[in-house]
C-alpha cells in the first residue's frame, strides 16, 4: 500500500526544531524537525502556527562548464551517472532522464558491435583500426556538427550560447533549450547576465519588460538552431564522419606501422620465447588420436593420408605430400608381405557381389559368384598354385614360390595374381548358368567382359578381390611405427610454431600493409603530377586501360622534345625513386631474420635425418628434407658445384621479403628507362642495332624497331616479353632505303609506318634478330649522358645498371624460339636463366598499368571529394548564413495605461 | 480551459463566405488507442509527415508553440536523411567512376543500403522481444500509445487554430505515468479498474481487490522501468546484427538478380544463406566465431531483459522506502 506523505509527516509531528548550518557553514532558515515518537492526534492550530516548518533549499541547478580543462572530469562524472542509470534500471529505479541516457548508452554498445564485428573480417591492421575510427568518427560528427556550424556561429553573431547545457538540483544534464515551453532562466543567468546578452543582440535598453523580450528573442534563436540542427545533421554526420576518416587514415596507417614494425623487430629478438607461445598442441592431439583409432591395424594408404595430414595441417599441401612420400616409403616398403587368410572369404563374396549388384540382378549374381565353400576349396587346391604359377607375375617376384595360400604371407604380386585367378571360378560358374539357362545365356562377348571387369576393377589393385586380399598386410602400425609418428609430430610442432613467427615478421615487415606498400601508394599518385596529366586526362583514363598509352606517350614525347623539361622530369622521378629506395633500404632483410629462418630450417631438417627407431634401425624423411632445404646433402652437392641450387622452403622464407621489394623498386626504374629511350630516340643518340652482317640497316625496319621498342616500353606486360614481341611487320622491308630516321619534336618523322603497306604486316615469330634488336635497343645501348648524370646526383646509376642487365640477361633468354637453330650464340646464352617469378618482379608492373591505376585512385579520390566537399560546403554554408535570418522579433509596443 | 476570445469571434468575421474549413481532429480529449499494427503504423505516418513538413516551418519561425515533443519527433529526420547519405557516402559518385571501381562502390553501397534497412528493421522488431513476453507474462502493455489533445497559444490575434494532437505512449514518463488513461469509461459499461484488475491477476496479486490500481501501480512502474532498460539497450544490439548479416557474401547474388518475382525469390534465399553464414564464420577463432557471439549476446541481452522482470515482479507487494519521508534527509523541491 501506498502511503500519503503529508499524512505521514504529519504523524511524525517534530519535537524540538533542530537547526542546522549548511555547508559553508552558516545558518540556514530551514528547520527539519525530528521527532521521535508519534503523537496521537493531530494539532492543526500548532501546525499551521509553525509556517517555517518546511520550506525548499535553494535550487541548485547551474549551468555546466564547457571548458576544454573541464572534459575528463565531466566525461567521467557522465560515465559514472550512466552506470548507476543502468544499475537503477536494473533494479526498476530509473527514472526518465536516467532512461534517455540509458538509450544513448545502447546506441553506443550497438556502434561497438558493429565495429567489433566488422573488425574481425578485416584483413590489414589499418582497416581494422578504421572499423573503430569510422565509428568513433561518426559519434564525433554528431557531436561537432552543431558546434561548429551552429553554436560557434551563433556565438559570434547572438552573443550566447545557444545550445548550453545545465544540471537541475537532481545533477541531470540537459539541454538548456531543449524544451522550448520550458525554459528554466534561473538557473542559466542572471538578470545582469540576460541584459548583457540583450544589449549584444541590440534591443533598444528602455523598452519595457525589457527581460522578457530578451528571453523571448533568445528563446527563438534557440529553438531556430535546434530545428536547423535537425534539418542538417542528417545530410553532414555521414559526410563529416566520411572525410574524418578520409584524413585519419594515412596517419593511423603510418603509426600502426611503426608500432607493428616496432612488435616485429621484437620477435626476432626474442625469437625462442614467442615461438614457445605460439607452439599448439593441436598436432600431438590429433596424432595421438589417430593413433588410438590405428594401432596395431594394418597400415595402408589411407592411414599414411590421414597421419601425414595431421603433421602437415598448418604447413601446406607441398609439405603433406613430401611427409606422405616419406612415410610411405617407411611403412608400406615394395617388399612387403600380406597375410591371406581363410577369413577373407565371405568379405571376398561380399565384396564382389556389392559390386555386381550395380549392373545385374541378384538372381543371376547368386548364380555366377562362387560359394563360401567353393571358394576355400579352390584356394586350397592345387590348381590355384599351378595358375598363379602360369600368369606373368609382376617386379621381382617372376616365380611362384609358395605352395600354399590360406595363412601363408604372400607379396603384393602374388596376392594380385589370386586375384585375378578369381576370374576362373566365376568363368566356370557362367559356363555352368548358360548350360541350365541356354534362353538366358550370356553373352561372352558383351555380359562375360562386363562381369570380368567389374571384378577386376579399374587397376588391379582397385578390384573387390583384391582390395579384401591386400587389407593385412604384415607391416601394422606397431609400437614403432606409433613412436616414429609421436617423434614427427613433435618435430612438426616446433618447426610449425618457428615458421609461424618466421611468416609473421616477414608479412608485418614487408607485406601488403607495410611501410613499403605505404609509400607505393603515395608515390604513385605523385607520377601523375611530374608526368603532367590533367583532371581532363584523368577523366578521358578511367573509359578504357588502351587510352592510357597514346596519352603517355604524347606526354612523354612533349617532355624529352625539350632538354629542360626531360631533365626536370628526370630529376623529379629519380628524387622519388630515392625516396623509395630509402624507405626500402630501411627495411632491407635483416641478417637476424635471414639466420634465424637458417636455423629453424637446418635444424629442423637435422633432427628428420637418421631417426633412430625402436629396433634401433635408422631412417631417414628425405622427401620431406629435400622439400624444406633443398638437397638433404646440399652442402656436400654445393661443394662440387656452386651453382646447384634447389628450390626449397628455406630459400623462399629467405626470399619472400627482397623479392617483394624488387617488384617495387622494377617498376620505377622500368618508367626511368622508358623515359630515357624515348630522349635517345629524341636525340637520335645511343640506337645502335645491326641488320644483316655487312648489310646497312634499311630505315623501314629501324622505324618498326623504334616504334615497337617505344610501345613495349610504355606497355610490355611480362607475356610480351614471354612471347618474344608478336608485333605486326613488314615481312619484305624496303632495303634500298638505308637513311637515317628523322625526330621532330620528339617524334619520330615515319616514312614508312602508317602508310598504306602497314596493311601487309604480320606477325613473325621465331624471329630472334628482332627480338634481341628490340631487347639490345631498349636495355643494351646506353643510357643518355643527361641521365646517367641525374642518375648519379641521387646515387641511382648503379641501380639502374644492374636493373638494365638484369632486363637483358634474364627476360632476354632464348627458352622460347621454337626452332633450335634459333638457339645463337649472344651476349645473354651463357646466363642463368630466370624463374619466372624471379622474372615478374624484375618486370614490375608496366608504365602503363602504373598510371592506369593511379589515374582510376585520384580521379575517384577527387570526384568524391568534389561531391560531398561541395555538399558538405554548401550545407555549412547555408547553415552559418541562417543564423542572419534567426531571432527577428517586433518591438513590443508600449502598452497604454488604463 | 479558458479559450482565447478569437475563437468565437471566427463566425463573425466580414468575409465572403463562411469559414467552413475548421481543421477536424480525430479526437477532442486524451484517448487511449488499441495498441495494434494499424494505430502504429498511422501513428508513425503521422509523425514522419510532421516531422518533415510542420514542425521544422514551426521551428524555423520560432514559433511559441514548438515544444520538446516536437523537438524529439524531428529526430526522425536526420535518422532516414542520415541513413541515404550514408548509402550515397559509400556509392559515391558512382556513374563516374571507371566501370571497375563503380562496381566495388555499388557493391558495398548496396550491401550499406541493405544495412541501414536492416539496422532499422531489427531495432523496431527487437524492441517486441522484451515488451511482447512482458506483456504475456505480466498484462503491462508498456507500449499503449494514446493521443493527446492539446491547446496551443495562438500564434496571433487571428489565430483560431489552437488545437492539435500528439501521440505518446502511455508509460513513456516513469516519472509521469498516465495512469488516468488506464482506468475504465463507466459510461460504456467498463468496470474503473478493469484493466488494473488484469494486471493484478496476471501478477499473482489475486482477484477482486478493491483497490487494485492502487495496489499494482507501483509494480507496474518498476515493470516499465525494468522494461525500458532492457529494450533500450538490447534493441541496439540487434540492430548491429542486422548490419552484420546485411555484410555477407551472399546479398552479392541477390543484387545480380533482375526482375521482381526472381529476386523476391532470391531475397529469401540469400538471406537465409547470409543468416548462416554470419553464423557459422570462417577462418578461425574469434573471426569464426564472433558471429555467435554477437547473436549470444544479443539473445542474452533480451533474455535477461525479460528474466529480471519477471523476476521481481514475483515479489509481494510492500511499503515503498520511497513513500516514507526519512526524517534526517533534506529535501528539494525544484
Amino acid at each position: 500500500m501506498t502511503t500519503n506523505l503529508l499524512s505521514n509527516y504529519i504523524h511524525n509531528i517534530p519535537k524540538q526544531p533542530v537547526i542546522q548550518n549548511n555547508n559553508n557553514g552558516t545558518k540556514h532558515d530551514v528547520q527539519i524537525i525530528n521527532v521521535k515518537k508519534e503523537k496521537p492526534h493531530f494539532d492543526i492550530n500548532r501546525e499551521l502556527a509553525n509556517r517555517t516548518f518546511i520550506k525548499p533549499l535553494p535550487p541548485k541547478a547551474h549551468l555546466v562548464k564547457n571548458r576544454i580543462f573541464d572534459a575528463p572530469a565531466i566525461f567521467v562524472k557522465d560515465a559514472v551517472y550512466d552506470m548507476k542509470a543502468l544499475k537503477d534500471g536494473w533494479k526498476g529505479e530509473a527514472n526518465d532522464h536516467q532512461l534517455g541516457k540509458l538509450n544513448d548508452l545502447g546506441m553506443k554498445l550497438g556502434g561497438l558491435g558493429i565495429a567489433a564485428y566488422l573488425f574481425t573480417r578485416r584483413q590489414t591492421p589499418t582497416t581494422k583500426a578504421m572499423e573503430f575510427i569510422g565509428l568513433g568518427s561518426f559519434f564525433a560528427s554528431m557531436v561537432l556538427w552543431p558546434k561548429l556550424a551552429l553554436q560557434l556561429p551563433a556565438r559570434l553573431i547572438h552573443g550566447f550560447n545557444v545550445m548550453p547545457e545545465y544540471e537541475d538540483s537532481y545533477g541531470r544534464k540537459k539541454p538548456l533549450y531543449q524544451d522550448n515551453l520550458f525554459i528554466p532562466w534561473d538557473a542559466a543567468y542572471t538578470d545582469k547576465d540576460i541584459h548583457k546578452i540583450g544589449d549584444r543582440l541590440g534591443v533598444p535598453k528602455d523598452i519595457p519588460n525589457r527581460r522578457d523580450y530578451i528571453q523571448e528573442k533568445m528563446r527563438m534563436i534557440a529553438l531556430q538552431n535546434n530545428t536547423m540542427w535537425m534539418l542538417t545533421a542528417g545530410f553532414a554526420t555521414p559526410i563529416m564522419s566520411a572525410l574524418i576518416c578520409n584524413g585519419l587514415e594515412q596517419p593511423v596507417t603510418r603509426l600502426l606501422d611503426k608500432y607493428n614494425s616496432k612488435k616485429a623487430d621484437r620477435m626476432l629478438v626474442e625469437f625462442t620465447d614467442i615461438a614457445k607461445r605460439e607452439k599448439t598442441n593441436s598436432i600431438n592431439k590429433s596424432i595421438d588420436s589417430l593413433i588410438e583409432l590405428y594401432k596395431e591395424k594394418p597400415v595402408n594408404e589411407k592411414m599414411i593420408e590421414s597421419i601425414a595430414n595431421a603433421l602437415g595441417i598448418q604447413r601446406d599441401m607441398l609439405t603433406v605430400n613430401a611427409i606422405k612420400k616419406d612415410l610411405k616409403s617407411i611403412l608400406l616398403p615394395e617388399n612387403m608381405t600380406y597375410h591371406v587368410s581363410k577369413e577373407f572369404i565371405p568379405d571376398i563374396i561380399k565384396n564382389s557381389r556389392e559390386v555386381l549388384l550395380k549392373k545385374f540382378d541378384s538372381s543371376l549374381i547368386d548364380q555366377i559368384l562362387p560359394s563360401e565353400k567353393q571358394l576355400l576349396e579352390r584356394l586350397q587346391s592345387d590348381d590355384v598354385i599351378k595358375d598363379c604359377s602360369n600368369q606373368i607375375g609382376e617386379g621381382s617376384h617372376k616365380v611362384f614360390r609358395i605352395n600354399k595360400l590360406i595363412n601363408n604371407d604372400l607379396y603384393k604380386d602374388e596376392v594380385l595374381r589370386i586375384s585375378r585367378d578369381f576370374d576362373s571360378l566365376i568363368r566356370e560358374n557362367i559356363k555352368r548358368y548358360n548350360e541350365s539357362h541356354p534362353e538366358k545365356a550370356l553373352d561372352a562377348d558383351v555380359d562375360v567382359p562386363v562381369i570380368l571387369k567389374a571384378i577386376q576393377g579399374e587397376t588391379l589393385e582397385s578390384g573387390p578381390v583384391a582390395k579384401v586380399l591386400l587389407s593385412m598386410p604384415n607391416n601394422k602400425f606397431n609400437s614403432k611405427a606409433q613412436s616414429l609418428v609421436k617423434y614427427l609430430a613433435e618435430v612438426m610442432t616446433d618447426f610449425t610454431a618457428e615458421g609461424k613467427v618466421l611468416n609473421k615478421y616477414a608479412f608485418t615487415k614487408f607485406g601488403a600493409t607495410s611501410s613499403l606498400a605505404n609509400y607505393w601508394n603515395e608515390v604513385d599518385s605523385s607520377m601523375l603530377k611530374i608526368l603532367g596529366f590533367s583532371d581532363k586526362d584523368l577523366k578521358m583514363i578511367k573509359h578504357d586501360r588502351k587510352l592510357v598509352e597514346p596519352m603517355l606517350r604524347q606526354k612523354i614525347e612533349d617532355i624529352v622534345s625539350s632538354k629542360q623539361k626531360y631533365a626536370e622530369v628526370l630529376e623529379k622521378l629519380c628524387k622519388k625513386l630515392s625516396k623509395l629506395s630509402e624507405t626500402v633500404k630501411e627495411q632491407i632483410v635483416p641478417e637476424e631474420y635471414k639466420k634465424r629462418a637458417d636455423e629453424v630450417y637446418t635444424a629442423t631438417a637435422g633432427k628428420l635425418k637418421d631417426i633412430t627407431l625402436e629396433d634401433g634401425s635408422k631412417v631417414n624423411m628425405s622427401a620431406l628434407i629435400k622439400e624444406l632445404v633443398g638437397y638433404d646433402d646440399l652442402l656436400d652437392q654445393q661443394k662440387n658445384g656452386k651453382d646447384i641450387r634447389a628450390y626449397s622452403q628455406k630459400d623462399l622464407q629467405k626470399n619472400f621479403a627482397e623479392i617483394r621489394m624488387k617488384g617495387v623498386l622494377s617498376s620505377f626504374r622500368q618508367a626511368i628507362n622508358a623515359l630515357d629511350f624515348y630522349a635517345r630516340v629524341a636525340n637520335l643518340k645511343n640506337l645502335d642495332v645491326k641488320y644483316l652482317p655487312d648489310v646497312k640497316m634499311p630505315r623501314e625496319v629501324m622505324e618498326e624497331l623504334i616504334e615497337a621498342a617505344k610501345g613495349i616500353q610504355l606497355d610490355g606486360h611480362m607475356c610480351d616479353y614471354e612471347t618474344k614481341f608478336y608485333v605486326p611487320r613488314q615481312v619484305f622491308p624496303n632495303d634500298k632505303d638505308t637513311s637515317l630516321p628523322e625526330v621532330k619534336d620528339g617524334k619520330l618523322n615515319l616514312n614508312y609506318a602508317g602508310k598504306p603497306s602497314d596493311l601487309r604486316k604480320v606477325d613473325i615469330p621465331d624471329d630472334s634478330y628482332f627480338f634481341h634488336n628490340l631487347m639490345d635497343l631498349m636495355y643494351q645501348n646506353d643510357m643518355l649522358d643527361e641521365t646517367k648524370e641525374i642518375l648519379g646526383k641521387y646515387n641511382r646509376l648503379d641501380d639502374m645498371k644492374q636493373h638494365r642487365t638484369d632486363m637483358l640477361t634474364k627476360i632476354g633468354d632464348e627458352n622460347y624460339f621454337a626452332k633450335k637453330f634459333h638457339k645463337l650464340f649472344t651476349p645473354y646464352e651463357d646466363k642463368r636463366i630466370a624463374y619466372a617469378e624471379d622474372k615478374f618482379f624484375t618486370i614490375g608492373k608496366s608504365f602503363t598499368d602504373l598510371i592506369f591505376d593511379a589515374a582510376n585512385k585520384v580521379y575517384n579520390t577527387k570526384q568524391w571529394l568534389k561531391m560531398f566537399g561541395s555538399i558538405g560546403a554548401a550545407l555549412l554554408g547555408v547553415t552559418v548564413i541562417s543564423q542572419f535570418f534567426f531571432g527577428k522579433t517586433s518591438l513590443p509596443k508600449d502598452t497604454k495605461k488604463g | 480551459m479558458i479559450l482565447p476570445i478569437s475563437n468565437y469571434s471566427s463566425n463573425v468575421k466580414f468575409s465572403s463566405e463562411p469559414n467552413n474549413e475548421e481543421k477536424k481532429l480525430p479526437y477532442s480529449k486524451d484517448t487511449l488507442l488499441k495498441n495494434n499494427l494499424g494505430t502504429r503504423a498511422r501513428i508513425t505516418m503521422d509523425k514522419v509527415t510532421n516531422a518533415f513538413t510542420v514542425y521544422p516551418v514551426k521551428g524555423l519561425r520560432g514559433s511559441r508553440n514548438s515544444n520538446f515533443y516536437e523537438f524529439l519527433t524531428m529526430g526522425t529526420v536526420p535518422y532516414l536523411i542520415g541513413s541515404g547519405m550514408l548509402m550515397a557516402v559509400f556509392m559515391g559518385p558512382n556513374g563516374k567512376y571507371n566501370p571497375f571501381s563503380s562496381a566495388k562502390a555499388k557493391a558495398l553501397g548496396k550491401k550499406m543500403a541493405l544495412g541501414v534497412l536492416f539496422y532499422g528493421v531489427m531495432k523496431e522488431i527487437a524492441k517486441s522481444f522484451v515488451t511482447k513476453p512482458v506483456q504475456l507474462l505480466t498484462g503491462v502493455d508498456t507500449t499503449v500509445p494514446y493521443a493527446k489533445f492539446i491547446y496551443e497559444l495562438p500564434e496571433s490575434i487571428d489565430d483560431t487554430d489552437i488545437t492539435s494532437i500528439e501521440y505518446h505512449q502511455a508509460m513513456e514518463s516513469t516519472e509521469f505515468p498516465r495512469w488516468d488513461l488506464l482506468y475504465g469509461d463507466e459510461s460504456k459499461g467498463e468496470t474503473r479498474n478493469f484493466r488494473y484488475d488484469k494486471i493484478a491477476k496476471k501478477l499473482g496479486m489475486g482477484d477482486k481487490l478493491n483497490d487494485s490500481d492502487q495496489e499494482v501501480k507501483q509494480r507496474i512502474k518498476e515493470i516499465v522501468v525494468k522494461t525500458m532498460t532492457a529494450k533500450n539497450l538490447s534493441s541496439y544490439l540487434w540492430g548491429a546484427l542486422g548490419v552484420c548479416v546485411a555484410f555477407q557474401t551472399p546479398w552479392e547474388d541477390f543484387f545480380n538478380t533482375k526482375g521482381f518475382a526472381k529476386s523476391t525469390k532470391q531475397f529469401g534465399r540469400s538471406l537465409w544463406e547470409s543468416m548462416k553464414e554470419f553464423y557459422n564464420g570462417n577462418g578461425s577463432g574469434l573471426r569464426k566465431h564472433c558471429g555467435k557471439l554477437l547473436l549470444g549476446i544479443a539473445a542474452l541481452s533480451s533474455i535477461l531483459g525479460v528474466t529480471n522482470v519477471m523476476s521481481s515482479s514475483k515479489k509481494p507487494s510492500k511499503l515503498d522506502s520511497a513513500d516514507i519521508i526519512e526524517k534526517d534527509r533534506k529535501y528539494v523541491v525544484n
